[in-house]
């Protein structure tokens, strides 16, 4: 654990000192936020919100952790670590810290757009819960953005990731609720996330199924991200 | 009972592609030795030491390391290493990636102390991406050392040091070695190892071709030759002379290669040539690096 902390530290300390990268990982969420609130106004500011809370969580997990994967696995130092007395855990532990930490500086912002500038009628209570769901589901997403990182090769990684992302996105609110979509949606990731947002405003709403959902998606990521990883020592 | 080697090479074949790198190599290592690994570009030295630290996986054979495969990181806990070419991340300080690495292993060495001993004290608060080459190298050294290790993985360690740099490493190995630990070396530089290597181990096209002592591989190279140069006021003559292999002539700069420079030296002064600047040079372990390579 104490190894964990030191992996979060070098992380975290490398991400904020590149300034470039921060910003747009920060500033993404939010603009967006400002952007698209207009298509809510008066309908469904929470499920705007919410949807935005989830968004920026799997954006740092997708497009700051999971890129930043690809870039650096190949690097000399990289391959360095690889000589260390260590496993997986701490490097995964560290991942995962930083993934958190920038999230909840995400949704930070994302909170003060929403309560400052779009003046979004939630409390104080909803916006503690909306993000601890967000928070929580950080764990899936980052363990996403690891396997594809291990697995994608640099020159193709923007573009998957890119795409994951906004796919992810639209699935997680866009989807019809009947018909074959209806049935698919069930088994995106994104939206049973968003559902156990939900379940926060909609007491009628079982959180069971999201819950399951999510946990099984989770081991089935982690299992992705160690044969991707171990995939690449092997030549 | 088994003497308890280090690490353990048993018949390790590696290919990259189809291409063969190392053939059927058998190694063994114990504690408090200093080996030297030659051999030209491409011999396969740094994929050798990469299957030592479980980076590179063999192709065929078994890699025990501390009695584990390298692979588990459990059995590199006794060692350190500094790779031919090391890039850190950027961002980040040299005092925080020293602390870094260091917090890796169980009984480290104090962080002051290796700071002093490669001279990164003006360095510690300054990102170790934008350092020179070989402060760079220097602060990868300090690494491999860090974690007290057992054994240390030099991968031609000396390239990019300046003098100073080159003297201080040669002197941390000594000391590392007198404390009763391993160092395994890649180098070009022949000549600087010959001092202090306890074993050289040649790579040729993937096999080892010796594994000496350094004086096992001068005898294995037929190099009890010395070289006996000097100046000659006029022409000089050899003839009756029993001890000369060889004589080349260079506008009366004389340089002979015998087996035996005493016995020549006499017989310099017992035909009265009238020699200056004499040099006598015992044959270097680079010289016997050639012969070797040349026998194939
Ligand atoms: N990842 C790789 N993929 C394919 N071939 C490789 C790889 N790494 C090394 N090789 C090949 O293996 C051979 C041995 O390389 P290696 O780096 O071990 O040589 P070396 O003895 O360390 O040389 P040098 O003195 O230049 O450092 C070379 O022919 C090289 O092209
Ligand atoms: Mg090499």
């Amino acid at each position: 654990m104490r190894l964990g902390l030191e992996y979060f530290k070098i992380y975290f300390l490398s991400t904020i000192r590149n300034i470039p990268a921060l910003f747009f990982t920060l500033i993404f969420p939010p603009l967006m936020l400002l952007l698209f609130a207009h298509q809510w106004e008066e309908k469904n500011a929470f499920g705007a919100l919410i949807v935005f809370f989830n968004y920026s969580v799997q954006t740092v997990a997708l497009m700051l952790l999971g890129m930043g994967v690809t870039q650096e696995k190949n690097s000399e130092w990289a391959k360095y670590l690889r000589s260390l007395p260590v496993g997986l855990k701490p490097m995964l532990i560290g991942r995962m810290l930083h993934t958190l930490s920038l999230s909840f500086i995400n949704l930070f912002s994302v909170s003060l757009v929403a309560l400052f500038i779009l003046h979004i009628n939630v409390n104080f209570e909803q916006i503690i819960s909306f993000a601890t769901i967000a928070l929580l589901g950080a764990i899936p997403m980052a363990l996403l953005g690891m396997a594809i990182g291990y697995a994608a090769n640099p020159e193709s990684s923007r573009s998957i990731f890119t795409l994951l992302n906004l796919l992810l996105f639209f699935g997680s609110f866009s989807l019809p609720a009947t018909g074959i979509f209806g049935t698919v949606r069930n088994f995106i990731p994104t939206y049973q996330w968003t559902v156990l947002s939900y379940s926060f405003v909609d007491k009628s709403i079982s959180i069971l199924n999201p819950l399951i959902c999510l946990a099984a998606y989770s081991f089935f990521f982690l299992f992705l991200f160690q044969k991707m990883y171990r995939k690449t020592q092997k030549v | 009972m088994k003497q308890d080697f280090i690490l353990e090479f048993k018949n390790i074949t590696k290919n990259y592609g189809k291409i063969n790198i190392i053939k059927n190599l058998n190694l063994n290592i114990s504690h408090n030795e200093v080996i030297g690994l030659l051999g030209v570009n491409g011999a396969g030295k740094t994929t050798t030491i990469k299957m030592m630290l479980g980076q590179e996986i063999p192709t065929t054979g078994k890699i025990k390391l501390f009695g584990k495969n390298p692979t588990n990181p459990e059995s590199r806990i006794h060692i350190g290493s500094t790779p031919q070419n090391i890039e850190f991340p950027e961002g980040l300080k040299t005092l925080e990636i020293i602390q870094f690495v260091q917090a890796h292993y169980p009984n480290p060495l104090p962080i002051q102390e290796m700071v002093e001993k490669f001279g990164l004290t003006n360095f510690l608060e300054l990102k170790a991406s934008k350092l020179s080459g070989g402060q760079k190298r220097r602060l990868a050294l300090a690494l491999a050392f860090i974690g007290n290790p057992k054994i240390v993985f030099l991968d031609e360690p000396t390239t990019g040091l300046d003098v100073e740099a080159r003297k201080i490493l040669w002197e941390v190995i000594k000391d590392y070695k007198n404390k009763g630990k391993t160092i395994f070396l890649t180098t070009h530089y022949l000549e600087e190892i010959e001092q202090i290597a306890t074993r050289i181990l040649f790579l040729q096209k993937g096999e080892i071709i010796a594994d000496e002592s350094v004086e096992g591989l001068q005898k294995l190279a037929n190099s009890t030759q010395s070289k006996v140069s000097f100046d000659c006021g006029t022409e000089c003559s050899f003839e009756g002379f029993q001890t000369i292999d060889s004589v080349i002539n260079k506008n009366r700069n004389y340089t002979l290669i015998t087996k035996n420079s005493d016995a020549l030296i006499y017989e310099l002064v017992k035909h009265n040539i009238p020699f200056s600047n004499l040099q006598i040079k015992k044959e270097n372990l680079e010289s016997a690096f050639l012969n070797l390579s040349k026998g194939e």
